[in-house]
């Protein structure tokens, strides 16, 4: 990456120095405030930026966005955090609950699972109404999941268990973890029988091959090289993850894993989310189901019986923090490092190897005798340490700022969208909440003392005007 | 059960205008808003060269509202003031005026941010595309619908 050049300050109105105290915004003169806001868009759109900086993976977005200030960098963290809908379990029914946890831990736990299920195919709830007016539950806002399990004596008992209860489900039309598992794979078969013959179809296989291995554990999917060793060595252990540990003398303890929850289609809903198609994070797959199969939800011991009904609403992160689309979304600002003195030979060694790893770099130099000097090489890299501050020569030579309308921005998808989608949404969001306002009435004013209340009709909300003022009652809009 | 108990609490009233005297100062308030949108708002308004003053507050954090002052400046009181001789001034704008030009400019930003956004991130301007399409076709199964109750109640008559 290139060193940013020197930021135009008449622009940011000034910049943020840093020094061994603290921060300080150093005042700089600005360009005169616009005279409307057609200039002060052209202004923004002229020095507007946006690129993307790394996609470490498909669930993380580093990107950097100039230009703007910082009420509206503000805006878009918050509303990705808090005001971007998502679907979540928001109604538990306990039918049965027998096990060591309580109802209430139990159905917070079960609100906490992340749907792998676009939001926007969904209606917010409230929106359909039966006869009497009251909220409707429909296909279109609903997603109904059944938790049906208990424990029998042994591992053999409680598969036989299992096995007797999935051919009842699966006559109601229910799907499971195990089901989807399945059908994914029946698909891939087909897929791979049909294009047989092709030139390139050896390439394909192999690719396909791949992403079956990648099902048999779907949250394995997209981790870490780390994270994968780790799984590895976890799956080539005598100890599998997934029966749970069986041991003399230890009575017989069922886990209860997100594969058990069992997904009810209601309506039209199995034939817009298909079991067979694939396709994790924004988009249909594989049915409607949790992001992960292996969550524990409950631990179970012989004859303990867990039953109930879940229902997922769509909600935003404002309301209960499940419903945030985004594991972390933040930005901080892009540092700025100017070398106001050459700094030369070991004094920049120091620098580049004890201070700021990959923010500086040593290159060989002819002035004056030296060996190398130190350049910066990328600032991006900076956690803006002070630490070279304690060295009285460093001090002097460097100087720390950060530039007030650089934004690097992070965003760290659940899984449910990708993160690229959740900024769009944000963005969209933004402009709907700026749009509510754009509506009012033109002339809302007061009307002279003598009449106490007036009213005007506004064919988007009820305008109140009385003689302190207008207030609009009982607006209906949709966030 | 209900896994969250507390839901959000609604405003009582979605905008009030509050404030007398000359129609260029004006608090607003704007129910179900919180810091996001009002401090977004200020920063457009006060690059105003029309608004003399701009301020929002949220009066208390359990309460979904946030006031937002506009004072514009006012050209046409007290005619003798040296800034209504200039011919460069700026025009006369109300208080409610300035909010809704600020809304629209804060929503043209969005939409230029969204612009530079699917310039870089193909996958936007793809979901974009199959969010259109079936918006598309719920319409069009929607009038299709129609058309069925149409006809049955045509064939009842």
């Amino acid at each position: 990456m290139p060193p940013s050049p020197e930021p135009d300050l008449s622009s940011t109105g000034g910049i943020y120095d840093v020094n061994e105290s603290g921060i300080q915004f150093r005042h700089a003169p600005s360009l005169p405030t616009p005279k409307d806001g057609t200039e002060f868009l052209t202004r923004i759109s002229s020095n507007l930026k946006l690129h993307i900086l790394d996609r470490p993976t498909k669930d993380e977005l580093v990107f950097e966005l100039i230009g703007v200030d910082v009420s509206f960098a503000n805006a878009l963290r918050r509303i990705m955090i808090a005001e971007v809908p998502t679907m979540a379990l928001e109604y538990i029914y306990m039918w049965n609950n027998t096990g060591l946890i309580h109802d209430e831990v139990l159905s917070h736990r079960l609100g906490l699972i992340p749907l792998n299920v676009d939001p926007r195919y969904f209606d917010e709830y409230g929106f359909d109404v039966d006869e009497e007016g009251n909220p409707a539950a429909t296909d279109r806002n609903t997603i109904v999941f059944r938790l049906n399990v208990s424990c029998g004596r042994n591992a053999k008992e409680d598969e036989k268990i299992r096995k007797k209860m999935e051919s009842k489900w699966k006559s109601e039309g229910l799907v499971s973890g195990y089901d989807v598992e399945e059908a994914q794979q029946k698909e891939k078969n087909k897929d791979a029988g049909n294009t047989t013959g092709d030139d390139a179809t050896t390439e394909e296989k192999e690719e396909s091959k791949e992403e079956d291995e990648e099902d048999l554990e779907p949250s394995v999917m997209n981790l870490s090289l780390s994270d994968r060793a780790a799984t590895n060595a976890v799956a080539s252990s005598n100890i599998s993850t997934n029966s749970p540990i069986d041991s003399p003398h230890r009575p017989f303890t069922r886990h209860v894993y997100t594969r058990d929850l069992l997904w009810a289609p209601q309506g039209d809903q199995l034939s817009r989310f298909p079991l067979s198609s694939s396709g994790v994070g924004s988009g249909v797959g594989g049915g409607i189901r949790p992001l992960h199969e292996d969550i524990l939800i409950a631990k179970l011991r012989p004859g303990q019986v867990i039953e109930l009904e879940a229902h997922a609403r769509k909600g935003i992160g404002k309301d209960h923090a499940k419903f945030s689309p985004v594991a972390t979304a933040s930005y901080r600002l892009l540092p700025h490092i100017e070398i106001l003195k050459p700094i030369y030979d070991e004094l920049a060694e120091e620098l580049v190897n004890w201070y700021e790893p990959g923010v500086f770099k040593c290159v060989p130099t002819t002035e004056d005798g030296h060996r190398v000097k130190a350049i910066v090489s990328n600032p991006y890299a900076c956690t803006m340490s002070r630490n070279f501050m304690r060295n009285p020569i460093l001090k002097e030579s460097i100087k720390m700022s950060r530039v007030p309308n650089h934004f690097i921005f992070s965003v760290e998808s659940v899984g449910m969208m990708e993160p690229a989608i959740i900024v769009a949404e944000a963005l969209k969001i933004l402009k709907k909440k700026c749009e509510r306002f754009i509506e009012l009435p033109f002339t809302l004013e007061p009307p002279p003392f003598d009449r106490v209340l007036a009213w005007v009709t506004s064919p988007e909300m009820n305008v109140n005007i009385n003689r302190y003022g207008a207030s609009v009652v009982g607006a209906h809009y949709t966030s | 059960m209900s896994v969250n108990e507390v839901k959000i609490r609604r405003a009582p009233c979605a905008f009030e205008l509050r404030g007398t005297g000359p129609p260029t100062s004006r608090t607003f308030v704007l129910g179900d808003e919180d810091h996001t949108l009002g401090n977004a708002l200020r920063h457009v308004l006060i690059n105003d060269a029309r608004v003399d003053f701009c301020g929002y507050c949220v009066p208390h954090p359990s309460e979904p509202v946030v006031h937002v002052r506009v004072q514009c400046r006012n050209n046409t009181d007290g005619g003798d003031s040296s800034s209504s001789m200039d011919p460069d001034a700026p025009s006369t704008l109300t208080a409610i005026e300035a909010l809704k030009e600020a809304c629209q400019t804060l929503s043209d930003q969005c939409d230029l941010v969204l612009e530079k956004l699917e310039e870089v991130a193909p996958e936007v301007v793809e979901d974009r595309i199959r969010m259109d399409k079936l918006a598309e076709e719920d319409d069009r199964e929607m009038e299709e619908e129609m058309e069925e109750e149409e006809e049955y109640f045509d064939e009842e008559e």
